[in-house]
């Protein structure tokens, strides 16, 4: 498998879209096409090869290292191969992803994974807002694929999430899953304020109380549900962190009331 | 050819193409498991009255299932994908929907899918759920017990139908202990079941009657007490005739099932009774595999 490395030479002051640098559409070009392949950089478009050094050869897979936390877009839109981001990622990385894997060993900005509907996208440090939300304008979240991070995120996770699965191993802020259509999202550490505000259908797996949760929800009583071995198994193989979370049974709490009411937080008993 | 001094005869057993699936059921424990899967295969001992096949292929271990519980393994045979199809839904819906505990899942990958919990979801009224869990979807349909857990779909595959030899021995009893022995060791191999009752068959039939209405009729030429009325096939000693008939999901697991059996029912010798081996033979009217009982029993 070849890989293709791009590591950027220092960072800039302004921020960089680099949403078309993706494995399949790098795939098919030779080294000196992807030097002079433009970038913009504030008002000026400068050649990718002044900004980074081009290693390897383009293929499945594609390494880029930043200089710093300011590439936007990294991996969006990709639907095949594999994206390696060697730390800090900046807004809307892997936003659109419909297949493949994306992989950053740092933080990202906001927007992470908003609007995708397939791969896998997984966050070694913190996420920002909107994880998986759904991208300007849209009407939707995540619509399908798994993103797990494993640090922190921030507020409004799994905004309008429709489906898929959405795993963060620390905390999250407020309004986590607010509005979520359908779909998982699971917090291992301690959610913020609202959280599942006006969500109509979905789960949201907890492994402690929120900080608070709307009135709108209705307590269901403790529940041993079958299909929770099945996506406790399923988060196990996602995370590789061990057993954790919402034993069986669980407190079940059935919500948002103002919204149908079919959607659930699983809390322990 | 002999086993244990045993003849085999030298024929072949004649199967026929058919469309197999798996589902695993799960239950809160084994015996619950146990419950639903004995519960839908009853009653399913032949395409001809009961649309389709089916029998429990093996127990799971709590560790072997989607959920972590208990369970059985489950295969049923078909005619058609269509056949299969109905008769899995109808008996899925009766047995495992209805039965305390239980979930119900995918035992089959492969691009060809047959409604599992597709369709049995409506039972929920709109108040299922689905789930979509590591690529696969899962319906949650409220039940008074809690939830009824069911894969949406599960795989469907060519499978063989029809496998079988004949155990000829001098008494019932004779013929009984070697078919059960039989019987016990093919249920230690995986991808086949045996779809009678306890596995075994005393009415061998033949394709066709003398009666228009009747698809199959009695094998008289096996039928001791014709002996001297029809085609003269069993010796003045054999007292009594059973048949194993083994599904499986390849040529080769059948092939192996009847070759398992075949040196099960012959481990006691001529001395536990049994005087002979061989296998339903229809004259090449009944379907496009044939099991020489020699190859399988080598």
């Amino acid at each position: 498998m070849s890989t293709l490395t791009l590591t950027q030479h220092a960072p800039t002051p302004q921020r960089l879209d680099l949403s078309g640098l993706i494995p399949e559409r790098l795939a098919g070009l030779g080294a000196a096409q992807i030097a002079r392949l433009p970038i913009h950089v504030g008002n000026r478009t400068v050649p990718l090869g002044e900004l980074f050094a081009i290693d390897g050869s383009p293929g499945t897979s594609l390494v880029v290292v930043p200089a710093a936390g300011n590439l936007d877009g990294l991996g969006s839109g990709m639907r095949d191969g594999e994206l390696r981001v060697e730390g800090d990622a900046g807004r809307r990385a892997a936003a659109g992803l419909a297949g493949g894997s994306v992989v950053i060993t740092g933080d990202v900005g906001d927007e992470a994974g908003s609007g995708m509907s397939g791969g896998r996208l997984t966050i070694a440090g913190n996420a920002g807002a909107r994880l998986g939300g759904p991208t300007t304008g849209a009407t939707q979240g995540m619509s399908g694929g798994t993103i797990l991070v494993r640090g922190s995120a921030g507020a409004r996770a799994g905004e309008r999430l429709r489906r898929g699965t959405i795993v963060i191993a620390g905390d999250c802020g407020n309004d986590a899953g607010v509005n979520m259509i359908a779909g998982t999202l699971a917090i291992i550490g301690t959610a913020g304020r609202m959280t599942g505000s006006g969500m109509r259908r979905g789960t949201i797996l907890l492994s402690r109380p929120p900080a608070s949760l709307p009135v709108t929800f209705a307590d269901n009583g403790v529940q041993d549900l079958t299909f929770m071995a099945v996506l406790l198994r399923e988060i196990a193989t996602m995370t590789d962190i061990g057993p954790w979370g919402t034993p069986r049974p669980a407190r079940r709490l059935l919500g948002d009331i103002a919204d149908g009411g079919m959607g659930e937080i699983l809390l322990p008993n | 050819m002999t086993l244990n001094g045993i003849p085999i005869e030298d024929t072949f057993a004649e199967a026929f193409g058919m469309k197999a699936t798996r589902i695993l059921i799960t239950a809160i424990d084994g015996e619950w498991a146990r419950q639903a899967g004995v519960t839908m295969t009853g009653f399913a001992t032949s395409v001809i009255g009961c649309g389709v096949e089916a029998g429990i292929e093996r127990e799971l271990a709590a560790e072997e299932t989607p959920d972590g519980r208990p369970g059985v393994s489950v295969l049923l045979f078909g005619m058609s994908g269509k056949d299969l199809a109905k008769h899995l839904e109808r008996r899925v819906g009766q047995c495992v929907l209805t039965c305390p505990t239980t979930a119900v899942f995918a035992g089959m990958d492969g691009e060809e899918r047959l409604p599992l919990g597709k369709n049995l979801r409506f039972f929920g009224d709109g108040w299922q759920i689905a789930k979509l869990i590591g690529g696969r979807r899962f319906w949650r349909v409220p039940v008074m017990d809690g939830e009824f857990v069911a894969e949406e779909t599960t795989g469907r595959c060519p499978a063989v139908g029809g496998g079988n030899f004949l155990v000829l021995a001098r008494s019932q009893r004779a013929a009984l202990d070697a078919c059960q022995a039989a019987v016990a060791a093919m249920r230690g191999l995986p991808n086949v079941i045996m779809p009678f009752p306890g596995g075994i068959v005393r009415s061998g039939s033949k394709v066709g009657s003398r009666y228009k209405a009747l698809m199959a009729s009695t094998n008289e030429r096996y039928c001791p007490t014709l002996r001297g009325l029809t085609e003269p096939v069993l010796g003045a000693d054999v007292g009594c005739v059973m048949e194993i008939v083994v599904n499986g999901l390849t040529p080769e697991d059948t092939a192996a099932a009847m070759g398992t059996g075949i040196a099960a029912a012959c481990a006691g010798g001529r001395d536990a009774g049994v005087l002979g081996i061989t296998a339903g033979n229809y004259g090449g009217k009944l379907g496009q595999y044939h099991f020489r009982l020699h190859e399988v029993a080598a």
